[in-house]
């Protein structure tokens, strides 16, 4: 609030003005637009906004029904594979299990194949803690400060590398896809780099330097529960070994909620799976390592097309869809309390 | 000298009284309340946001916001336009404050600020947050998205709600109103495109490398922060259309009336003038010319003229029936018919404002002013809201 005028009279003098400016904006006289509720603006934003969402909901909703995905839960089929696991001491007999399924037609373009899981809390707050992301950097550092703890060091202070439990819980399944073609069995190709962020593989990962790998992890030891040190991860490719091997980022990107999946393979495009997957029987063989029983979670593996709405998930098109019902019954709600009400004005209308 | 120094209000003229009261006291109280209620929800919704999240990260207090926005939120990214709708929104323009004194008892009546004003207020933070909660978590659930690619279109689509309730609220937009609007959503891109691409190490824990860059290339984080606030402010919008045709508040209707063309105006106020002459307990009367252009030059001069009008000439005089008491003995004092209704102003203030539209014509007695406003008696009806009836409600359209 501000007063009128603030001078305050004195006898004699000269005063001195102290009002305030007489500009617009200090005598609160700027232009403004003062939107008003009418009828036009009303229906016209409502209705707009029901066929634009009407129309985005059913494009969604169409590309999200043009991915095919298969999605197969193994950790019921491989039930031997999942009691050994059960006793830690089993952790160096392998165990194998394999799925099947068929496709009865053709799948065409890119296949992503994921794994996926299900209550299993990667988003926990001291799980998304627990990293070293200066050491995944390949720097030298101070693992005792970070929030690795308690998976930092041995007790015979041999340093973990990487530190952290999410390093430590990698999942360690290994899932291979094959055709039975004419009663014999060919190997899906699949690639195994580029899926993971650019920026991650290029930029936020990056392998300490020495003139070998090994020896740039010597003095460090592998986490708890892997079986085999950072630097073995991937022997047939240097640029997938060390903290920049792809599963090993895509496992690092958190994700969100308790059922997700990551990317794991893609079908690589060659000889007979030039154009996609043909149809056929398929035979997933699975190496059973990651235990998922003790916390009832489950685990999957999903083969999928992707389009550029995302994937196979229609919610956001139901919801406009839904929106753009509403809004349009709306409108037509407020036309029809218009029109009730618009027969009450009498003399006074032009 | 010292009662101005410690005062809060010093007005040096009696007969700013009537624009420091009607005018900018009730301003203050609106835009205080409006404010307030705004500010419980802002707050409200968006740690709503965090919690809705707990229940899927298994109660572990893990924060899908990145902390570098959870300190900035506040602080940058909504606090402006608040804060310039809080000092600047009228909600109803100052001549119809002053034409129409009865819209001062919605003040006195707080009535933009009650009990259940406020748990609807917390109900509809509440609804929002989970509709921007939601629609995200149903978008992105079992796909392969990390917890801050999930919490940054989360916290675009609670600013952008934030924003757009506050443009419903906003009864006058001016050009600071847009530039801060939109300043505060161009800050907010740049801050999280600056810091997402700042150093990949230096913000542990979250370390949100590239991640609003890949996001801007997502077709499906537009149509998510498209759709959210949509869903998220259509009741509050459906409720703001309805209640200016259905049920409207005596400060919408006088919103309403500022908004007709002149004549109409004119006319209904003076439908108000007449219908007030009947009840006789009005002290002073909605007596204005509302057309600006057309009687800025009559001033003075002409309301000393008999201009044909649409009153009748006894609507004067039964007003001056109302007006017993406001004889004054001051000399200054010139009451005066006018065709619309009585008047009363002082002489010296009309050559100051022949143009300016509060000051055409005015009613108050100086000694008695400020008692004379305070003391309306509580219980007796207004004419303003009582005997405009449906006839006028559908001309207040």
């Amino acid at each position: 609030m501000k007063n009128k005028a603030s001078f305050i009279p004195q006898e004699g003098e000269a005063r001195p003005s102290r009002c305030p400016d007489n500009t617009a904006f200090k005598q609160q006289k700027l232009p403004a637009w003062k939107p008003q509720l009418n009828i036009v603006t009303v229906l016209s934003s409502f209705f707009l906004t029901g066929t634009f969402c009407l129309t985005v909901g059913v494009c969604l909703i169409l590309s999200a029904n043009s991915v095919r995905e298969i999605q197969i839960d193994y950790s019921d089929k491989c039930s031997e594979c999942s009691k050994l696991r059960e006793n830690t001491s089993n952790w160096n007999k392998e165990c194998h299990c394999s799925v099947n399924f068929t496709l009865k037609e053709d799948i065409l373009g890119d296949i992503f194949m994921y794994y996926g899981l299900q209550n299993f809390y990667q988003n926990h707050r001291r799980y998304v803690l627990s990293r070293s992301d200066a050491q995944l950097l390949g720097r030298n550092a101070n693992i005792q400060n970070s929030y690795c703890a308690p998976f930092t060091t041995y007790r015979n202070g041999t340093p973990m590398a990487p530190c952290g439990a999410i390093a430590n819980s990698i999942f360690n399944d290994t899932i291979d896809l094959f055709y039975n073609l004419n009663s014999s069995v060919i190997q899906v190709p699949l690639l195994k780099t580029g899926n993971s962020w650019w920026t991650d593989k290029n930029v936020k990962f990056r392998n300490p330097k020495s003139y070998n790998l090994s020896s740039a992890f010597a003095g460090t030891a592998r986490p708890p529960y892997w079986q085999k040190p950072v630097y073995l991860l991937d022997e047939e490719d240097e640029k997938n070994n060390g903290y920049v091997n792809d599963d090993f980022i895509v496992w690092m990107r958190v994700s969100a909620f308790a059922t997700f999946r990551n990317l794991y393979r893609r079908i690589r495009r060659i000889r007979q799976f030039a154009d996609g997957l043909p149809a056929g029987n398929y035979t997933f063989r699975i190496s059973y390592n990651f235990p998922v029983t003790k916390f009832k979670g489950r685990k999957h593996v999903i083969l999928s097309t992707v389009v550029w709405s995302g994937g196979s998930n229609p919610f956001l098109g139901i919801a406009y869809v839904v929106t753009g019902t509403a809004a349009t019954l709306a409108g037509f709600l407020i036309t029809a309390i218009h029109l009730k009400l618009r027969k009450k004005k009498t003399y006074f209308q032009k | 000298l010292k009662a101005v120094m410690a005062s809060d209000f010093a007005i040096p003229r009696f007969r700013y009284l009537e624009k420091l009261l009607l005018v900018h006291g009730h301003w203050c109280y609106s835009r205080l309340a409006n404010m307030v209620l705004y500010f419980f929800y802002k707050n409200a919704m968006f740690v709503a946001l965090l919690f809705w999240y707990q229940f899927y990260c298994g109660f572990s207090g893990s924060s899908m916001v990145d902390q570098w926005y959870l300190i900035f939120f506040n602080l940058l990214f909504s606090s402006l336009p608040q804060l310039i709708t809080g000092v600047l929104d009228k909600d109803v323009p100052a001549e119809v404050l002053i034409a129409v004194p009865q819209l001062y008892k919605s003040g006195q009546n707080m009535e933009a600020y009650q009990p259940h004003m406020f748990w609807m207020n917390m109900i509809d933070a509440l609804y929002q947050s989970l509709v921007c909660f939601f629609i995200p978590y149903f978008t992105y659930y079992d796909s392969e998205v990390d917890v801050f690619s999930w919490g940054t279109p989360v916290t675009t689509i609670a600013l952008f709600t934030i924003i757009l309730h506050l443009a419903i609220e906003t009864k006058t937009w001016t050009f600071i109103h847009w530039s801060s609007c939109i300043f505060s959503i161009l800050l907010f891109f740049f801050v999280a495109l600056v810091y997402n691409a700042s150093c990949p190490v230096c913000h542990p824990p979250s370390n949100p490398y590239w991640t609003m860059e890949r996001l801007m290339g997502d077709p499906m984080f537009y149509f998510t922060c498209i759709i959210s606030p949509v869903v998220a402010l259509l009741p509050r919008f459906l409720y703001r259309t309805l209640q200016g045709t259905l049920f409207p508040t005596q400060l919408q209707l006088g919103r309403q009336l500022s908004k007709l063309p002149p004549e109409i105006r004119t006319q209904l106020l003076t439908k108000l003038n007449v219908k007030e002459s009947n009840r006789q307990t009005q002290p002073f009367a909605n007596s204005f010319s509302p057309s600006l252009g057309s009687n800025a030059g009559d001033s003075y001069k002409a309301n000393h003229q008999s201009t044909p009008s649409p009153a009748s000439p006894q609507t004067a005089e039964s007003l001056f029936q109302g007006h017993a008491k406001a004889e004054h003995p001051a000399a200054r004092q010139t009451a005066a018919a006018s065709p619309r209704g009585a008047v009363l102003y002082e002489e010296n203030k009309l050559p100051s404002s022949a143009g300016s539209l509060e000051r055409s014509v005015g009613f108050h007695e100086a000694g008695h002013g400020a008692s004379e406003v305070e003391s309306l008696p509580v219980g007796a009806a207004f004419p303003w809201s009582s005997a405009v009836d449906q006839a006028d409600l559908g001309l207040l359209r």
